[in-house]
């Protein structure tokens, strides 16, 4: 059984439908990397599955048990976390307080002072900055920030919404070397990207279109399909 | 002149300066008491939901009828004050937590000027409703204490002027302690920053909300009853039309964002207030108590959006 197992799953904004009925899964353990240019429906799949949109139509199981129609704190509690796009940290509230609170569902003092640690030595930079208020920092450390509130949650699932957006591409590897690392020690991780530099730390790479997914397959496969090119350079069946 | 008579011209002088200074500062701290206790709710809702919340005097006129209407009894048996101001202020804990539920839930995703407005419906609703009761005439609340604490001169200090000053600076002291040393009063600051980045480490925005209105509720009707207590009529409307623009004065004058502040705006502008009532003729500038509170208005805005106590303007 895999941990993740989406079922044909349909959402969208007011009346307007963007998902048209997706199923993939997730094995536990891996990273699962979804491609896609924009509009595509990746940033509408990871808040679908985070219960910040509703379910249309089709299941969600998350080991075993369903969750697709339960709310956002729900989602949390069953052990799903969200790194949202354009990281979204409470800029008001020093970086430590942002820690604190992401840590709301849980009640046990000692493992969310664990996790603190656990995040200070993935980002060590948000250890030098834990007093200064999260709106003060850069935009590499607000995603730093964005991950480490979501790893608060203690989740056994990740999401990981546009994690390289607007960063130089040697913090997007800094950062994409954390989000691995965070994998290695146990954590399941989605990761919403349209950086290829990422597909090495890729185990599974989906590519979505219009709503639709139009490649599930190992990150390996997905390299040498040239799929990815196709999607992103729109190249044609035909030799250049 | 003789030296003989300089002795009864200062006398003169010190009784000038006690009437025209110490009474004034103190009765106007005792008033401007009640601004600040107002100005809580209004820097409570500013803070959790970045609006102007124009129904807060008539969260606080909600639990003055109500405690009036629980003391007169209204052909049931009267109830001990203590009891009518507690239903009173449940009463307005009631009404603010409708107003989150039909009029701010429902508006949630709107701009916010569109809450603003509706914040000025529900105020205008709330009036007529208690005119309907209550008629247009006003009616007259006892005083939570009644009795003098200090009469000497012209000065009179009520034992209710006392217990509002003392009132408005524990609550001060308890909302900012909440807001500054508790999981909830942090949540509260994180769902006006990022309402959805919010839900999406479990905490419950929707029941969030309640809590910050039912709060807002609960000083907005302590005020009230302070208010209407410290004598003179109580009409539909009256604590809107006397009080909420002081308030809000006090609030922007002690820096939105800061509880202290809107405790330190309202007794200073209290005291500015009956100062500019008591020394500045009639003749000069007519109503000036009115007239001092704009101006200390437009004078914040000029020089220190940010209040004297605020971070961010």
């Amino acid at each position: 059984m895999s941990l993740l197992e989406v079922q044909e799953l349909r959402t969208g904004y007011g009346a307007l439908p963007v998902l048209q009925g997706i199923s993939f899964s997730v094995e536990e353990g891996e990273t699962c990397v979804i491609f896609g240019l924009n509009g595509a429906g990746k940033t509408t799949t990871v808040n679908c599955l985070a219960g910040v949109l509703p379910t249309w139509g089709g299941e969600v199981r998350f080991d075993g048990k369903k969750v697709s129609g339960k709310d956002a704190p729900g989602i949390v509690k069953a052990g799903i976390a969200l790194s949202p796009e354009g990281r979204r940290v409470w800029a008001g509230l020093t970086v430590l307080k942002n820690l604190e609170l992401g840590a709301w569902v849980r009640k046990d003092a000692k493992g969310i002072q664990a996790s603190i640690e656990q995040v200070f030595s993935y980002f060590p930079r948000l250890e030098e900055r834990k007093d200064q208020l999260a709106g003060t920092l850069s935009g590499g450390e607000q995603q730093m920030l964005a991950i480490g509130r979501a790893i608060m949650c203690k989740p056994r699932l990740l999401m990981i919404d546009e994690a390289s957006l607007g960063l130089s591409p040697k913090l997007a590897q800094t950062v994409f070397q954390v989000v691995s690392q965070i994998n290695d020690d146990g954590t399941t991780v989605i990761i919403v990207e349209q950086n290829v530099g990422v597909l090495p730390y890729a185990d599974q790479a989906l590519i979505m279109e219009k709503g639709t997914l139009t490649f599930d397959g190992r990150g390996a496969e997905l390299e040498a399909s040239g799929e990815l090119r196709k999607t992103y350079l729109g190249e044609s069946e035909q030799p250049a | 002149m003789t030296p003989l008579a300089l002795a009864p011209d200062t006398t003169y002088l010190a009784f000038e300066f006690s009437s025209r200074i110490t009474t004034p500062v103190i009765s106007g701290a005792i008033n401007g008491a009640v601004y600040g206790l107002l100005g809580l709710g209004l820097v409570l809702l500013y803070k959790s939901n970045r609006i102007f919340n124009f129904a807060q005097g008539e969260f606080a006129s909600v639990a003055a009828f109500t405690t009036y209407a629980g003391t007169a009894g209204f052909g049931l048996p009267k109830m001990p004050y203590v009891f009518a101001a507690i239903l009173g202020v449940s009463a307005a804990v009631v009404v603010a937590l409708l107003t989150e539920r039909l009029v701010v839930q429902p508006l949630f995703n709107q701009p916010k000027v569109t809450l603003v407005v509706a914040t000025a419906g529900t105020a205008l609703l709330l009036i007529a409703l208690e005119g309907f009761v209550f008629g247009a005439e006003g009616v007259g609340l006892d005083p939570v204490i009644a009795g003098d604490a200090l009469t000497s001169g012209g000065l009179r200090v009520t034992n209710q002027g006392v217990f509002v000053v003392v009132v408005l600076a524990v609550l001060a002291a308890l909302t900012a302690l909440f807001f500054s040393r508790t999981k909830t009063g942090t949540a509260i600051l994180a769902v006006s920053m990022e309402p959805t980045a919010t839900s999406l480490v479990g905490i419950p925005v929707k029941r969030i909300s309640a809590l910050t209105w039912g709060l807002a509720g609960l000083l907005g009707g302590v005020a009230g009853i302070l208010f209407a207590g410290n004598g003179g009529l109580l009409g539909p409307g009256a604590l809107t039309a006397f009080a909420l623009i002081p308030a809000f004065t006090a609030a922007v004058f002690g820096g939105i964002t800061s509880l202290p502040g809107a405790f330190l705006g309202g007794v200073l502008i209290g005291i500015i207030q009956t100062l500019g009532a008591r020394n500045i003729p009639e003749s000069v500038v007519p109503d000036a108590n009115q007239v001092v509170i704009f101006f200390v208005l437009l004078l914040t805005l000029l020089i220190r959006p940010a209040g004297l106590l605020g971070k961010e303007t």
